[in-house]
């Protein structure tokens, strides 16, 4: 035993090593983009209104659109990353929670 | 379960409620201050009682099939991926987003709408950061994923304070929210609404448990969804379909002017207070304990993903539903004089936008039936509540910490039963004792104490090594205490409830202060932690992240 795992465990945690490594990089992505967006938009909503509230299509003004894209961003990023997890990471999970060999 | 006692105690609480609304006379007895009590609204009393006879229902199969203390509090994890997200969504349409984000465009314009798009921010983080760690590391509620590799007592007391302490807060908020509005919408009196809601939610909680809890709020999201589209689509059919008609119209009657489409109508523009905002609404919901314990009612990791994923579409459509519905009721209220008092101002405050809306877009009928709709929202809300509230009792320290973990399935769920009874009871005192209190402020507590406490403990525990007991413990209690003292100096309670001139904190949520000190603490607390203990606590973090990433199942037998 070492760090409280044992040998098959520890195995384990190398095989899963890879795809933890994926899996933070796309969601770090996704989570960058997405608080990104949301620090641009908060900065819309400061100031003296100007920037924020530039018409840009009719009535439509900056700060409206950065809303409505923020909400369609958070539905965006959630769909892409549980796709991804499905396709992807799930079955190389799963492979190895069964304790079945690398294909 | 005692069946005989079940349809004895539900009949008494139908017949409890159409006593209430069928006898003014009696209601009428007890008088609520500040309030104007509408007349009768025969439709909003019919499509409720055809709620509650439904959901009723509901709890009383639900309670056939409970056999041990995982079906009673999270369904046995049985839930399927789409109903766990609707639930979820129900739990985010509530009465305060329909009612207080719309009101809160019609009088603060596009500003307000950061309470949505912070919410939209936060769950596609709690998808990527927790949500399948939290899957595989916990069973019943938040609590057990942070006890997992560190002292379970002292994590545990801790962690039920702040958890408790969140329940309250937010039960006082709904419960206050719910006479008054109740009072306005049916015509019913405050401590009838309050006797109402508190007899109902314990129903439905000590009997049908988790699945009864989700199937109310299933149907309650549902309503809800039905109502705010056919508002949006009366709205825009009123402007020609036309969004940018729905703006202009809108800028056109709003004392704000264009404003309304722009900036600076809340905030005015201070950095600081877009800021602590923003983060108490992107971070808020990570830290709420009847959100988290969700993660649990489905089979697996995957399932848990999915569920996010159901729930933050479904909340995407109702935002932008209330985002038009907020800009429109800006000119379509306008169109009828008689919901404004003599100084001009609108009958019933922002809280009543949406619903006088529902009446000028859909006549008599339409109004009952969102009236109803809003009742139903808040009683499936303190349902989820007092569920939370009854599992950290029962759960985390009935049987964790007063029993060592002893305690049998039937045993917890029979103290389950009694913790919810309590809770009931609990909140219906609450109700009652601040009726007339400018409450808004609770639920401002309860969502920073979750974006300052929960949230920073919560990452730490998943991510970080080098977390101990002690930097938990401490730094969580030093976090609550920084995050309701600076919300006791807000406007909020020094101005609004003390009276004093001026507040020594100036913002009504603590969460750009409380929760970088938050992480400071328990970070700083943990690094110069040198006991046996922390040791053990850092020793543990791989077989943690283990069974993070694969669950209870880990090393079977090798293959190769």
């Amino acid at each position: 035993m070492s760090n409280g795992l044992s040998k098959d465990e520890r195995k384990q945690l190398q095989d899963i090593k890879p795809f933890v490594k994926q899996r933070v990089s796309i969601s770090l992505t996704l989570s960058g983009i997405l608080l990104l967006g949301y620090v641009l938009y908060a900065y819309l909503l400061t100031g003296d209104g100007a920037l924020g509230g530039q018409k840009v299509w009719g009535e439509m003004t900056l700060v409206i659109i950065a809303s409505v894209a923020m909400v369609v961003l958070g539905v965006l990023t959630a769909g892409i990353y549980t796709w991804w997890c499905r396709n992807r990471l799930d079955p190389n999970m799963n492979r190895i929670r069964e304790g079945k060999p690398h294909e | 379960m005692n069946r005989f006692g079940f349809i004895s105690f539900s009949l008494v609480a139908f017949i409890f409620s159409v006593f209430a609304i069928a006898d003014p006379a009696f209601a009428a007895a007890v008088s609520s201050e500040g309030v104007e009590k509408q007349p009768l609204n025969m439709v909003a009393i019919g499509t409720f009682l055809v709620f509650v006879a439904t959901t009723l229902l509901i709890t009383w199969w639900a309670a056939k099939h409970v056999q041990s203390r995982s079906d009673f509090l999270v369904a046995g994890g049985g839930l399927k991926p789409w109903q766990n997200g609707m639930a979820i969504a129900g739990d985010f349409m509530s009465a305060a987003t329909f009612l207080g984000i719309t009101g809160a465009i019609y009088f603060r314009g596009q500003d307000a709408f950061v309470l949505g798009v912070g919410i939209m921010v936060g769950w596609p983080l709690i998808l990527m950061v927790i949500a399948e760690r939290f899957r595989n590391l916990g069973s019943i509620t938040f609590i057990d994923v942070l006890s997992n590799r560190l002292k379970e007592k002292p994590v545990r007391i801790m962690a039920s304070c702040i958890s408790l302490s969140i329940v309250t807060f937010y039960m006082i908020a709904q419960m206050v929210g719910a006479g008054t509005l109740i009072q306005i919408l049916f015509g019913l009196d405050y401590i009838w609404a309050i006797l109402i809601v508190g007899l109902l939610m314990t129903i439905y909680v000590a009997f049908g448990g988790m699945v009864a809890t989700t199937w109310v709020q299933i149907i309650k999201a549902s309503l809800l969804l039905l109502g705010g589209t056919y508002l949006t689509f009366a709205i825009l059919q009123t402007a020609g379909f036309s969004f940018d008609a729905v703006m202009s119209r809108a800028a056109d009657i709003s004392p704000l002017g264009e404003r309304i489409l722009g900036t600076g109508g809340w905030f005015s523009g201070d950095p600081i207070a877009v800021a602590t905002v923003a983060l108490t609404m992107a971070f808020g919901v990570m830290g709420l304990p009847h959100i988290l314990m969700r993660f649990f009612t489905v089979k697996d990791a995957s399932d848990a993903r999915q569920s996010v994923f159901y729930a933050t579409s479904i909340m995407g459509y109702f935002y932008i539903l209330i985002l038009i519905i907020g800009l429109g009721a800006v000119f379509l209220l306008a169109t009828d004089t008689s919901i404004f008092d003599e100084n001009g101002s609108l009958i019933g405050g922002a809280n009543m936008v949406a619903i006088h809306l529902s009446r000028i877009a859909g006549g008599d009928l339409m109004f009952g039936f969102m009236a109803a709709v809003c009742f139903a929202t808040i009683l499936a809300v303190v349902a989820g509540l007092t569920l939370s509230g009854a599992a950290t009792i029962a759960h985390d320290l009935y049987s964790q910490v007063f029993s060592d973990g002893r305690l049998d399935d039937k045993s917890e769920v029979k103290v389950t039963r009694t913790a919810t009874l309590a809770i009931g009871v609990l909140a219906i005192l609450l109700g009652l004792a601040f009726e007339g209190e400018n409450v808004a402020v609770t639920a401002a507590l309860a969502l920073a104490i979750g974006a300052s406490v929960n949230c920073p403990i919560i990452i730490l525990a998943l991510y970080w090594k080098g977390l101990t007991t002690r930097g938990v413990v401490w730094g969580g209690y030093l976090g609550l205490a920084l995050c309701v003292g600076l919300i006791v100096a807000s406007p909020g309670v020094m101005v609004a409830a003390l009276g004093y001139e001026e507040a020594l904190f100036p913002y009504t949520y603590p969460t750009v202060i409380s929760m970088p000190v938050t992480f400071l603490l328990v970070m700083l607390i943990s690094w110069f932690d040198r006991t046996p203990q922390a040791m053990v606590d850092r020793a543990t973090y791989p077989r943690q992240a283990l069974e993070s990433e694969l669950g209870s199942n880990i090393a079977k037998p090798s293959g190769h």
